[in-house]
C-alpha cells in the first residue's frame, strides 16, 4: 500500500475526532474509493479485502449509529494495522 | 456518590441537582480496548485508544494564547483537562449537553482534578444562547444532546462546518464565475430587486418554501389574501394547486435546478415576478415569461460577482445557502410588518424531502444517525445536517429584525425560533399573531 493510505486513513479520523462530519464524511467516500482502486490495482491488497469484512462491518455499524469516535479509532487502530501500514 | 459529583455538587448545586433529576441512559465499556472508555446509548464518548491524543487535537481549536475558552461537551473529561494545563488560560467555561451523559460520565470518572480548578466553569446548554469563541468540542456530547440543547448543538456543529462549506463554494466559483458571465447581458437589460424595496409598507406577506407541510396550507392559500413570494422549487407544486406566486425567487447556481424547477406553462407566469442572482442558469432565465429582477448575495471576501456588481449595481438579499434567505429578506426589505412562512419545514416530515411534485422531492431513508430537530410540540423531526444550518442561520437573521412579526404556519417541520406559531392566534387564522 502506498503512503497515501495512512494520510486519507488520518485525515478522515481527525476530521471526525473534532466534530467536523462533513468533511469526516466526504473524507471516507475518498478513502473509500481509495481502497477498491488499491484492490483493483495491487492483488496482494485485493488478497486483504476478506480479512477486513469484519473490519469493515464495524465501522459501517458504528456509522449508522453515529458513532463517530468509534469509526476514528476503528479507521486509525484496527483497519490501518491490518492494512500492513506502517508509519 | 463518585468524588467527580461531590465536588459538583458543592461548586455547582444548581448545575448537580440538574444532573440528578436526569433519566437514566444505558450505560458499558468499548470492549477490547487499551483504555477503559464509557458508552452512553451506544456512543463511545472519547478516544479508547489515544484519547489524550485526540483532546490535544481538539484543543487544537483554542489558540495557545488565548486567556479564556468554551468547551462545548463533557465527554469524558479528557478535552477540559487538557486545556486546563494550559497556564496561559484563565478562564473555561465548560458546556453541558446532557445530564444524564454527564452523570454518568462523572460516576465513571475516578477522580476530579480538573473539577476542582477554580479558572472552571459549568454551565447548561439550554443557558447558551450564542457561541462563544474559542472553543472546541466533543464529538460524542453533540451527538448525545439533549433535545434542549439541539440549538446550541446545531451552532456548534455549524461553525465547526464552515471551513468545509467555504472550500467547497470555493471549489464551484470557476463554474460560477462563467455563468455569471454569461449573464452578464441578461443583467444589463432587467430590472433592480431594488425596485421592490418598500413596496409593500407595513403589509403582510405571505411565503411558500418547498417543504413538504406546504401541501397543508393550499386552500389558505388560494384565497390570496396577501401577496404571495415563493421559492423555486415551491413553484410547481402552487401553480398546479392553481396558486400563482406575485414573485418567485431562484438563486441557486446549480446547472440544472433552475431549468427544472421553473420550467412550467408560460401562459400562467408571465404576471409574475422572477427574482434572481446572476449565478443561476442562463437559459432558466431566458424562459421566464414575464418581469424578471436582478439581485445580488452580500459580497463575501474574493467576492465572485465583484465585477458584475460594479459594472450593474443591483440591491442585495441575505443568502446563506438556502433559497428561502432571500426570500424572507426580500419580503422584509419590501416593507413586511408581518411574514407568514408556510412550507418552511428545515425538516423531512413524513420521511419526504420535498412538498409533492416539486422536482426534487424524493423519499429520505431514516436511521438512528439521521440528524434531527424539534417541531412545534417538541418531536423530533428528521433533517438533513445543511437543512438544520439554514434553519440556524434564519433564526438569525430573524433576532436581528425584531420590528417584524414572523409566523411559522407549519407545526409538523422545524420550530423556528424567532416565530410565532398559527395556533398563536385565538382564531388559528394567523392574523393578530405577534411574537412574543
Amino acid at each position: 500500500m502506498s503512503p497515501e493510505g495512512p494520510d486519507r486513513i488520518r485525515a478522515v479520523a481527525a476530521s471526525l475526532r473534532l466534530g467536523m462530519d462533513a468533511q469526516g464524511n466526504a473524507a471516507f467516500v475518498g478513502l473509500v474509493d481509495w481502497l477498491v482502486a488499491d484492490a483493483s490495482s495491487e492483488p496482494a491488497a485485493a488478497a486483504r479485502l476478506p480479512q477486513l469484512e469484519p473490519v469493515l462491518a464495524e465501522i459501517v455499524a458504528a456509522q449508522e449509529r453515529g458513532d463517530t469516535l468509534r469509526v476514528a479509532d476503528v479507521l486509525e487502530f484496527v483497519l490501518q494495522p491490518r492494512l500492513g501500514i506502517t508509519e | 456518590m463518585s468524588r467527580a459529583l461531590d465536588i459538583v455538587q458543592a461548586r455547582w448545586p444548581e448545575l448537580a441537582a440538574w444532573l440528578a433529576a436526569a433519566p437514566p441512559v444505558s450505560t458499558g465499556l468499548v470492549p477490547g480496548t487499551p483504555r477503559a472508555v464509557l458508552t452512553v446509548d451506544g456512543i463511545q464518548l472519547e478516544s479508547a485508544y489515544a484519547p489524550e491524543e485526540e483532546a490535544e487535537l481538539q484543543a487544537r481549536l483554542v489558540p495557545a494564547e488565548a486567556m479564556q475558552a468554551t468547551v462545548y461537551g463533557l465527554a469524558q473529561g479528557s478535552l477540559v483537562r487538557t486545556l486546563l494545563a494550559r497556564s496561559a488560560l484563565h478562564q473555561l467555561r465548560l458546556v453541558v449537553f446532557n445530564p444524564a451523559a454527564a452523570r454518568a460520565a462523572l460516576l465513571h470518572l475516578d477522580a476530579g482534578d480538573w473539577l476542582r480548578d477554580a479558572r472552571l466553569e459549568l454551565v447548561r446548554a439550554a443557558d447558551c444562547s450564542e457561541l462563544e469563541f474559542p472553543f472546541a468540542a466533543a464529538p460524542s456530547s453533540l451527538r448525545l444532546a439533549a433535545d434542549e440543547a439541539t440549538r446550541l448543538r446545531d451552532l456548534v456543529r455549524l461553525e465547526l462546518a464552515t471551513p468545509y462549506i467555504r472550500r467547497h463554494v470555493r471549489a464551484q466559483e470557476r463554474g460560477l464565475a462563467l455563468r455569471l458571465e454569461a449573464n452578464r447581458e441578461l443583467v444589463r437589460r432587467d430590472g433592480d430587486v431594488a425596485e421592490l424595496f418598500g413596496t409593500r409598507p407595513g403589509a403582510t406577506l405571505r411565503i411558500a418554501a418547498a417543504g413538504p407541510s406546504l401541501a397543508d396550507h393550499f386552500e389558505r392559500l388560494r384565497d390570496g389574501a396577501a401577496p404571495l413570494l415563493a421559492v423555486d422549487a415551491a413553484l410547481g407544486p402552487l401553480v398546479r394547486a392553481g396558486i400563482l406566486p406575485d414573485v418567485v425567487v431562484t438563486v441557486d447556481a446549480h446547472a440544472e435546478g433552475p431549468r427544472r424547477l421553473l420550467d412550467l406553462p408560460s401562459v400562467r407566469l408571465e404576471h409574475g415576478t422572477l427574482v434572481y442572482f446572476p449565478g443561476v442558469a442562463t437559459e432558466a432565465l431566458a424562459a421566464w415569461p414575464g418581469r424578471r429582477l436582478a439581485a445580488y448575495p452580500p459580497p463575501s471576501p474574493g467576492d465572485v460577482c465583484a465585477s458584475l456588481r460594479a459594472e450593474h449595481p443591483r440591491g442585495e438579499l441575505f443568502s446563506s445557502g438556502s433559497v428561502i434567505h432571500p426570500t424572507v429578506d426580500l419580503a422584509v426589505r419590501m416593507g413586511a410588518s408581518r411574514v407568514e412562512l408556510y412550507g418552511a419545514d428545515f425538516a423531512l416530515p413524513g420521511g419526504r424531502s420535498h412538498v409533492s411534485g416539486s422536482a426534487w422531492e424524493r423519499a429520505v431513508e431514516v436511521g438512528p444517525a439521521t440528524p434531527f430537530v424539534l417541531n412545534a410540540d417538541d418531536e423530533r423531526v428528521p433533517s438533513f445536517a445543511n437543512l438544520i444550518g439554514y434553519l440556524r442561520d434564519l433564526e438569525r437573521y430573524l433576532a436581528r429584525h425584531p420590528e417584524v412579526a414572523f409566523v411559522n404556519a407549519g407545526r409538523t417541520g422545524a420550530a423556528i425560533a424567532g416565530t410565532v406559531s398559527q395556533e398563536g392566534s385565538p382564531d388559528g387564522s394567523l392574523e393578530g399573531v405577534h411574537v412574543a
